[in-house]
């Protein structure tokens, strides 16, 4: 699969994977790789901007935690991004729908 | 000139992690505290993914040098870093134009007065009235686009992504309202001519400092982006 087509809808993804709860970057970066089967081929570093971007969106929330000993920095799902995601799913589901019924074989 | 540490390139050969962060934060411009939160985040996941792949069978020194090439080259991953901080920079600086100019009023019309003792001079002078009203529209517009600023880089981020540009266009007017606002207010007060030492410790102290550290952070934006 093309990489440059799951990057536009990279936004979509990255709030996917933090609806179940709070992960840290590293985290958020394995549920992609794992959840796109190897797909999304992207430099893990250029996921981060993407993380502070939606942040600033109002879609994340990050906050420094404690994990193993170690602070790292999480982000959850904020109400407004939940709303956002719901909209982005509708919005692919449909997208989704008409292209598959425009390439079905003809009989 | 440059002195040889062998001891450091034989750790750097060994661990690829120090080095690449070392280069990583040689190469960004912006805020320190983002800076610093950045390159955090990036030390962070190159020793999760270190750990994994130590987990997954493979040996310290591999798995560090495959988490560092996963991880994206300096001039790729600091290109992509540079935007958030550049766009951090705008929303800094932003926020100071907005500080500054948002008590402006309590300076000028209500408050402090000053307004209404420069006035008293030559209240009745057109030049002094064109000015008072290009304060106004030029003050109002500069608050408007302050505010602009801030929106687009925050929730703006909804619909299109802020990037360097929107941090040079905030760069870029903020400079030209820390220049516009303090000439229109030297400019009002020569022709109203009621002016006393108080009353330009006042504005020094109150406007004109503060917009200088407000032009500070524009250039610091503009470097950014």
């Amino acid at each position: 699969m093309k990489a440059d087509a799951l990057r536009g809808h990279l936004d979509a993804m990255i709030l996917s994977t933090v609806e179940g709860g709070p992960l840290h970057g590293y985290a958020i970066i394995e549920a992609l790789a794992v959840r796109s089967g190897g797909a999304l081929d992207l430099p893990t570093g250029t996921v981060y901007p993407a993380l502070r971007r939606l942040e600033a969106a109002g879609y994340l929330a990050s906050a420094w935690s404690s994990d193993s000993g170690r602070k790292r920095r999480t982000y959850r799902l904020s109400r407004s991004g939940a709303k956002a995601l719901a909209a982005m799913r509708g919005e692919w589901e449909s997208f989704a729908e008409v292209v598959t019924s425009v390439l079905r074989p003809a009989r | 000139m440059r002195t040889l540490r062998p001891a450091s390139t034989m750790d750097d050969m060994a661990d690829p992690r120090p080095a690449y962060l070392a280069r990583l934060d040689a190469a960004l411009v912006g805020p320190a505290r983002t800076r610093r939160s950045l390159v955090q985040e990036a030390s962070d996941h190159l020793d999760d993914a270190t750990a994994a792949l130590v987990r997954a069978g493979w040996d310290e020194e591999t798995a560090a040098r495959r988490a560092v090439a996963d991880f994206g080259t300096v001039p790729e991953v600091a290109a992509s870093f540079q935007t958030t901080l550049a766009v951090a920079a705008s929303r800094r600086t932003a926020w100071l134009l907005l500080l500054v100019l948002g008590y402006q009023p309590f300076l000028w019309d209500s408050g402090l007065e000053l307004a209404s003792e420069t006035h008293a001079a030559r209240p009745d002078w057109w030049l002094v009235g064109a000015l008072d009203e290009l304060i106004e529209i030029g003050g109002g517009l500069t608050l408007l686009g302050a505010l602009v600023a801030l929106v687009l880089t925050g929730v703006g981020n909804r619909w299109l992504a802020a990037g360097r540009v929107t941090a040079r266009v905030t760069a870029g007017f903020t400079l030209a309202a820390c220049a516009f606002v303090p000439l229109t207010c030297v400019a009002m007060t020569l022709a109203a001519g009621g002016w006393t030492v108080g009353f330009w410790g006042l504005v020094v102290a109150l406007m004109m400092l503060p917009l200088s550290g407000v032009a500070v952070s524009a250039r610091g934006t503009l470097a950014a982006a």
